[in-house]
């Protein structure tokens, strides 16, 4: 790293007197010098070079002071304006930018600052991205702020050709990634192209496939309800998914009623849960639902005991 | 775990005491970013723990007057720092707990208006300041802020629920954008904008079914809460997702008896203040967390706490509801 001189700088204490009583505090000295220089040069409104190398140094003690990195989009922005090759330029700012983001996986200013540059660059690129995002995932296969940058992505560029792939791998890695699931979901929700009845059919097999692998799994059912609703799906799939759920509570309606404990396990109680309502909607399925919504409430979910009996209550 | 089965309820006012003056502490310092936000959970833990005399009320004022950002006319979490949304919220916040506001005076409290309204973008989002990273986090805190002031108006209110109102999710839940996975905390931050600006009515009977399903879903055998499916359970969450269940009216979808069990197990028995989850280590957010959560479900004599707001039911009742007359 270049070392700059910043000796002409007279930094810039912390107190403001107002807040003596509360907050006197013991700094220890190297930062204490790194804050004291940063607030006298962006208060002289400094956007050099040098500056922008401070800003490195606090950012790498302090990542999470947004003011640093507002400090710092300011000195880019403006030396971006006068330079030759913005190109480079920002090029080598992500790449910063990259390493600041493997060491801080759970920072949230990160990801704005990235979407500025992306912004900002005159030929920014969705490849570029790709590394970065997928090394993020693999350390962390639900970070929040990676997959909803990922999401931006896809919307800035138009680009959602490696998303289903991508979806694939996740769910086959953790099948109980929501994260995975939820992408997949905004992939069908905004590709922004209608699917095909091939297409359809197929990936309600996938969903099917993926919960006869692990069938007591929030994830894939509710993706299943999700995908019926965005499928448009007029009830044609109707029996087939009721008799698939069907195949998960074992022999629970044909055994008597009045000793809950003595009921076997089933293997999802989710599939309980869409059977109940799926039989809700239709009168003549009525004592089903009533049925299922019990079981629900003594057995299969009991946690959920009051919200299963406000859903009986409803049904009569 | 530990099997507490009460709350430590003075050893959490001696906690949150204890963390002013930890001044010397590398930790403290490094987090300034985060003061008037801590400054704010711990006065309003104590709050609900019937113990505001524990903070000096003249000092805490001075200290949110210190954080005023002049160049933006908002409040910053610390000194010299930047004003954003999030800390204009608690400032704003603790100035009302203390029935304080007039210290602002017109010219600061106009600017700080203006503040929040120059924020918000043109789909009805806010973004936190002018560096722009949107977040429906921010959608709440701008009409809270404005409302707690008194400031609200349909220019404001009308695109922020329209914005709000895309964060719904297929699922039930809400995320932090339109189309964001749904988080409990960003149910929390678009029913309380909702709720603020008047609107739960813009969502349907099925969609406040689905909602109510998708944070009572939340909850975990253990009696936990998570904030979003297959994740591990939170204190932080008895508060995200117990009062959105709250604002909603379907509180009691919730094991309270399991719930209570586990925030009274993630309490730290020696020096106070309660933990994400059992035996880790404690600090303000969990702490004022978990205590809303419990006076929520009506723990002990807690004092009542607003669901909406997150500040005692008997400040907030002094605030003007929305539409104005």
């Amino acid at each position: 790293m270049q070392e700059y001189d910043y000796s002409d700088i007279t930094p810039l204490p912390i107190q403001t007197g107002l807040q003596d009583e509360l907050c006197q505090i013991m700094y220890t000295d190297e930062y204490k010098q790194l804050m004291g220089l940063a607030r006298a040069m962006l208060s002289a409104n400094e956007l050099s070079p040098r500056a922008l190398q401070l800003t490195s140094r606090i950012i790498d003690v302090a990542p999470a002071f947004y003011t640093m990195w507002n400090y710092r989009f300011n000195i880019i922005r403006h030396n971006v304006a006068g330079c030759d090759d913005a190109v480079s330029y920002l090029n080598k700012e992500l790449d910063w930018l990259d390493e600041v983001t493997l060491n801080n996986p759970k920072n949230y200013q990160i990801w704005s600052y990235r979407q500025s540059l992306l912004k900002l660059h005159p030929s920014p690129s969705f490849k570029r991205e790709l590394p970065v995002l997928k090394l993020m995932i693999d350390d962390d296969s639900k970070n929040y702020h990676v997959w909803s940058y990922r999401k931006w992505c896809c919307l800035f560029f138009s680009d959602f050709q490696h998303e289903l792939a991508y979806t694939n791998d996740l769910i086959d890695a953790d099948i109980y990634n929501n994260s995975a699931w939820t992408h997949r979901m905004f992939y069908w929700t905004n590709a922004k192209r209608v699917a095909s009845e091939v297409e359809l059919a197929d990936e309600l097999q996938f969903v099917l496939d993926k919960i006869q692998l692990v069938p007591q799994n929030i994830s894939s059912w509710t993706y299943l309800r999700g995908f019926q609703e965005l499928a448009h799906d007029a009830g044609q799939w109707n029996d087939k998914l009721v008799q698939f759920a069907t195949s998960f509570i074992g022999n629970v309606f044909s055994l008597p009623v009045n000793s809950p404990q003595d009921l076997p396990e089933i293997e999802s109680s989710y599939a309980l849960e869409f059977l109940a309502h799926r039989w809700s909607v239709d009168s003549s399925t009525r004592e089903n639902a009533i049925r299922a919504y019990n079981l629900l409430a003594t057995k299969y979910d009991p946690i959920r005991k009051n919200l299963w009996q406000h859903k009986l209550k409803n049904l009569n | 775990m530990s099997g507490l089965s009460a709350l430590l309820r003075e050893k959490h006012i001696r906690y949150i005491e204890s963390l002013d003056s930890k001044k010397h502490n590398f930790e403290y310092w490094l987090t300034e970013h985060l003061r008037l936000n801590g400054m704010y959970w711990g006065l309003t833990a104590l709050c609900v723990l019937d113990s505001s005399e524990t903070f000096a009320k003249d000092e805490v004022i001075s200290f949110v007057l210190s954080c005023w950002d002049d160049k933006y006319g908002a409040f910053a979490p610390f000194p010299r720092h930047d004003a954003h949304l999030l800390t204009t919220l608690s400032g704003v916040q603790i100035l009302a707990t203390y029935d304080a506001l007039d210290v602002l005076g017109e010219e600061r409290k106009a600017r700080l208006v203006a503040f929040i309204r120059g924020n918000q973008l043109e789909d009805g989002s806010f973004q936190g300041d002018r560096f722009g990273e949107v977040d429906t986090r921010f959608v709440y805190t701008a009409l809270s802020a404005l409302s707690i002031l008194g400031e609200l108006t349909p220019e404001v209110v009308d695109p922020a629920v329209k914005f709000v109102l895309k964060c719904y999710n297929f699922d039930g839940g809400f995320g932090l954008c339109p189309s964001a996975e749904s988080h409990a905390a960003q149910a929390f931050t678009c029913l309380g904008a909702l709720a603020i600006a008047n609107r739960l009515n813009a969502l349907n009977h099925d969609q406040l079914e689905e909602i109510g399903w998708w944070l009572c879903e939340r909850q975990l055998p253990e009696g936990g809460l998570n904030g979003r499916p297959s994740k591990l359970p939170d204190v932080c969450y008895s508060w995200w997702v117990l009062s959105s269940l709250a604002i909603i009216d379907k509180l009691d979808w919730i094991n309270y008896e399991k719930l209570t069990e586990f925030i009274l197990n993630c309490q730290d028995e020696k020096k106070g203040g309660i933990s994400d989850r059992p035996e880790n280590e404690v600090d303000v957010f969990h702490t004022v967390f978990g205590v809303a959560g419990l006076s929520l479900m009506g723990y002990g004599d807690l004092v009542p706490i607003d669901p909406v707001y997150c500040m005692p039911s008997s400040i907030t009742a002094k605030i003007k509801k929305y539409p104005y007359k």
